[in-house]
């Protein structure tokens, strides 16, 4: 197994963005998935709920206010807190 | 109404809108049992396209078509109940579960770990974040595949990623466990349909980390 060296927790490199060639054999390479033209997978996730996600973008966190918002965190300490 | 940026809704290449669905299937199939739906809908999926011609960097998983059909063929013999049970045997326990799901488990020993620290941050700079009132933890397989689906194909007010920041993610949170994962899932006497499951992954795994190296 090819061995990357460790990155640690350093941020991304800036990573040039791989060649057309590169990029053209990446997708030959993938051609097995897409060869269908409509994904085979699109089938299953059409059955699958949309509300199901456990990852979702964070609107606006990064302005929101710093200071006391109440969330599920802060509410279970209050629960846990009452005597 | 906010607009979208018409950039955000062009459609994907068809290999990423791939991708983008088979993370999102085994996002769902690792979050929980599938439904007698989500079965049917599995049994009736295509196959996978085979060429012959395609060229394969060392080391290839030339095996990704059969062991779609596999997972097809299993999902129309299993019964509904039986793979919640299986499920819950292999991956839900109180004390200790057959099969752990979370990379924190398999690159420390320990749950709750310093991997787990790392999905988050990376997460936090990726603009991403856990859903409010979601009990799975974002170092569990099915929220990393979830993470990979969205950097695929990007998500309302989200572009996709680009190769690179798809790539740094995989080799970082995923790639560096989830074959062992899927190896303890094939060997456990439990695993049945998820023996399945965990072979289909592997060789889209592989796929996926080969596709990234090719530079």
């Amino acid at each position: 197994m090819r061995h990357r060296p460790h990155r640690g927790n350093s941020p991304l490199p800036v990573t040039a963005s791989p060649s057309p060639t590169a990029d053209l054999k990446r997708r030959r390479f993938l051609l097995t998935l897409g060869a269908g033209g409509v994904s085979a997978a699109a089938v299953a996730v059409a059955a699958l709920p949309g509300s199901a996600a456990a990852i979702e973008t964070e609107a606006a966190a990064g302005t929101a206010d710093p200071g006391y918002r109440e969330t599920d965190h802060v509410r279970d300490y209050y629960r846990t807190a009452r005597i | 109404m906010e607009t979208v940026a018409i950039g955000l809704d062009r459609l994907l290449a068809p290999e990423d809108r791939a991708r983008a669905d088979l993370y999102a299937l085994l996002a769902r199939l690792f979050a929980d049992a599938p439904d007698a739906a989500l079965l049917s809908a599995i049994a009736h999926a295509a196959p996978l396209g085979v060429d012959t011609d395609i060229e394969r960097a060392d080391g290839a998983a030339p095996d990704l078509p059969a062991a779609w059909d596999a997972l097809r063929a299993a999902s129309a013999a299993m019964d509904p109940d039986a793979v919640v049970e299986e499920y819950n045997d292999l991956f839900v326990g109180v004390g200790r579960s057959e099969v752990n799901l979370h990379a924190s488990h398999w690159l420390t020993g320990f749950m709750m770990e310093k991997p787990l620290v790392e999905v988050r941050a990376a997460l936090a700079g990726l603009g991403l974040a856990r859903r409010p009132g979601v009990t799975l933890l974002e170092d569990h397989l099915a929220a990393l595949c979830e993470t990979m689906r969205i950097l695929v194909a990007g998500q309302d007010g989200r572009a996709p990623s680009t190769i690179a920041e798809q790539r740094v993610f995989f080799e970082r949170h995923v790639a560096p466990w989830v074959f062992a994962c899927c190896t303890a899932i094939c060997d456990c006497s439990v695993a049945n349909y998820y023996r399945q499951v965990a072979r289909f992954v592997q060789r889209y795994m592989a796929l996926e980390r080969d596709s990234f190296a090719i530079e």
